[in-house]
């Protein structure tokens, strides 16, 4: 895949995917739309400030190198939206709650109170796959920083569902704090926008992740303004999470399947020390994944190959006289009215000895 | 993972072309015998054909280019004997069954069948009416093109073979260089020209091999055909009778030296297709090829889809790096316009699924304030 020749006319290049020239062999090769992307193209190359004026602010996007087509299935990610509303200036975010490492774990707790929002640790999301993983990883306060909270770094890949595992916790809204987090913004600049996510579709590399678990739809989220000072988040129905069953094929990536997921609606209002939307907040969400089959083999039997050909096999990661065998991969989060994405970074870890 | 999709409509938005594409394409005569010592010809075990190659063809980098073979009909005949060839490779020649059978077998499929039950083989004619039993090529050299390189066929009117009619050994003049004439045989250039495309008369359709025309040496009087070409089939067929006798387009006599010579033996060309195993006679006419040249034909047929992108959509992206903050990079105030920049179009079928790819070599810009038509071609 090399670049595009741009020193002279704009040119088209095309080429039929993998699946197009299937399709085409099948007999059954029928065009009926198309959509736009734009990959390549870094928006905060526009320099609104260029000393030459509005006629040089995109001329960094313009000299962007275009690459070639490819043949696989994931030549658009992202894609031009066909909102008509021309007057848009915000635009949703998707952020997980907890996002990071917590500098200081033991004064931040989970903002979901006996409820279990995972924290990512290492830059990614530890997948048990197997239960004695699970419980080792738990036991041993390995996995976690400065060995507190060390239960909130791990999910559960085995049964996605279980009563005391965790999941991963995100939301959408207005990220910007010079948009006050009122119900009278959230319905002038998402409601009124069409940018409220109350469903997104998952992507998920279907050999490694057989399924995704979802928000039930009896769970509410809200903060309760009577009393600034403790202000707490409530969600009574959680520890229930949904199957979203067993997907579709990607359209956009190979290997990838596609879940269907619904939000639940942010019922925080004002200034909280919980949410990570600063702006007016739209929906939450919550994620957890069992795991493809045979990659949770019992520990001490040897790992499945695909640990061998898309990860690392029997490495010491925590120092606690164990080896460890792990995937990673990423998940991708779309919000369905919004197009805005979230990628999450997943660890499949299965314990080797 | 959902995109907002823009639909084609089936008959405003998309159309097909056939477009035929040629390339030039000339096979010198000192590739096909000289640079590579014949380490690119490819001799057979059953002998019934060579192949050439563009490179000793051990290589994995040869390309195959033509093969040549020979053969004859039952009824051919030969001067100053009363057997025919046949008869007179079979009592003193080799391989006669097989230079019966390789003629049949371009006759047939070539040509088709002439009797009213249906299983005579027609004979070769240097003319465009096979069914008059006259000009008929009874012994001849076939050189058979590859796909690789005639493509979808040989476009009429463009073929030209200049070959030489004497000895290989005493050198091949050129067309008109009379001064030497007399003891060098001419190198003759065989043509197609009188049958570009769209003249009707000059080459004949309807055969099971597809169109052919007739080849004339260039600048012969009286005009003489010897051979035809079949352009979908790509096969040169050419008379050994214009290599009968050393070929002198000015009329005077030949002194040369032997004018045709297989190995160390010189004979005529008559008594190459008796004598000779077919390799050697193949070899005996390769050698004199000084060049092949002729245009290909490649069809292209097109589909193209006009992506009409409205002037109110598509202007503004998923692309993570859109907002910063929550808000649009590219504007300051909700009143100003929104922006993106086109580099990819996918087309998709009703469930979907991504059927083809195409880039721009440069981003284009797409605002409110204007309107895009994406011509995409796809070739088939």
């Amino acid at each position: 895949m090399s670049f595009l020749d741009n020193s002279g006319d704009i040119i088209l290049d095309a080429v039929l995917t993998d699946i197009g020239r299937k399709r085409m062999a099948a007999g059954n090769f029928t065009i009926s739309k198309f959509a736009l992307g734009d990959d390549e193209i870094n928006y905060q190359l526009y320099n609104k400030a260029h000393p030459s004026g509005s006629a040089y602010y995109d001329l960094e996007i313009m000299q962007t190198p275009v690459l070639e087509p490819v043949t696989m299935n994931n030549a658009i990610n992202y894609g031009l939206m066909d909102i008509t509303n021309l007057n848009l200036l915000y635009m949703p975010a998707i952020k997980t709650n907890p996002q990071a490492d917590a500098s200081s774990p033991s004064g931040w707790t989970s903002p979901m109170g006996t409820t279990r929002a995972c924290y990512v640790t290492g830059g990614v999301y530890v997948v048990a796959a197997n239960d004695v993983t699970y419980r080792q990883l738990t036991s041993s306060r390995v996995n976690s920083p400065m060995g507190v909270e060390q239960y909130r770094y791990r999910l559960r890949g085995d049964n996605p569902s279980a009563e005391e595992t965790n999941f991963i916790l995100f939301e959408t809204g207005i990220d910007n704090n010079k948009i006050t987090a009122t119900q009278g913004n959230r319905t002038a600049y998402l409601d009124a926008t069409n940018m409220m996510d109350n469903s997104f579709t998952i992507s998920a590399n279907e050999l490694f992740i057989a399924s995704v678990y979802g928000l039930n739809s009896s769970t509410t989220i809200a903060n309760d303004m009577s009393d600034s000072t403790a202000e707490s988040m409530i969600a009574p129905s959680f520890g229930y999470l949904t199957d979203a069953g067993s997907g579709v094929s990607s359209t956009t990536k190979a290997n990838f399947n596609d879940f269907s997921t619904t939000a639940r609606p942010n019922g925080i209002l004002g200034t909280s020390k919980y949410s990570v939307i600063t702006g007016p907040r739209g929906t939450v969400g919550g994620l957890q994944f069992m795991v493809a089959a045979g990659l949770g083999t019992a520990t001490g039997t040897t790992p499945d190959q695909r640990y061998y050909d898309y990860g690392k096999v029997a490495q010491n990661l925590y120092g606690d006289d164990h080896t460890y065998d792990y995937i990673d991969t990423v998940v991708f989060v779309k919000g369905d009215a919004s197009s805005q994405t979230l990628q999450l970074p997943i660890r499949i870890l299965r314990q080797n000895t | 993972m959902p995109l907002n999709y823009e639909p084609l409509d089936i008959n405003t938005d998309v159309t097909t072309t056939r477009t035929l594409l040629h390339e030039v394409i000339p096979l010198s005569g000192t590739i096909v015998s000289g640079t590579y010592s014949d380490n690119n010809i490819k001799n057979y075990t059953h002998g019934m054909f060579q192949s050439v190659y563009d490179y000793p063809y051990l290589s994995s980098s040869a390309n195959h280019i033509f093969d040549i073979t020979m053969g004859f009909t039952a009824a051919a005949t030969v001067s100053g004997r009363g057997l025919t060839l046949s008869a007179s490779c079979a009592a003193s020649g080799v391989q006669n069954s097989k230079k019966l059978n390789t003629y049949t077998q371009f006759a047939q499929t070539l040509l088709g069948y002439k009797n009213s039950a249906g299983n005579e083989v027609e004979i070769f004619e240097s003319d465009t009416d096979i069914s008059d039993d006259t000009n008929q090529m009874t012994s001849c050299y076939f050189i058979t093109l590859s796909r690789l390189i005639m493509k979808e066929q040989i476009k009429k009117g463009s073929f030209s073979m200049t070959i030489g009619t004497g000895s290989f050994a005493s050198g091949l003049a050129t067309t008109g260089s009379s001064g030497t004439s007399l003891n060098k045989a001419m190198a003759v250039v065989l043509h197609d020209v009188s049958a570009s495309a769209g003249t009707s008369g000059e080459f004949k359709s309807g055969l099971p091999g597809g169109d052919y025309g007739i080849l004339y040496v260039s600048g012969a009087s009286p005009v003489t055909a010897s051979g035809v070409i079949f352009y979908q089939a790509g096969v040169v067929v050419l008379s050994s009778s214009f290599m009968a006798n050393p070929y002198n387009i000015t009329g005077a006599a030949f002194t040369g030296a032997p004018y045709w010579k297989v190995g160390a033996t010189n004979m005529n060309v008559q008594s190459t297709f008796i004598t000779a195993s077919m390799s050697g006679a193949c070899d005996a006419l390769r050698r004199r090829i000084r060049n092949i040249s002729f245009n290909n034909t490649t069809e292209i047929n097109s589909k193209i889809y006009f992506c009409r992108v409205p002037h109110n959509k598509y202007n503004y992206s998923a692309n993570p790096t859109y907002t910063k903050d929550s808000k649009i990079q590219v504007k300051d105030l909700a009143s100003d316009p929104p922006l993106s920049y086109i580099t990819t179009v996918g087309l998709y079928n009703s469930s979907n699924e991504l059927l083809a790819v195409a880039k721009v070599s440069e981003p284009l810009k797409k605002d409110p304030t204007n309107e895009l038509t994406l011509r995409v071609r796809l070739d088939y």
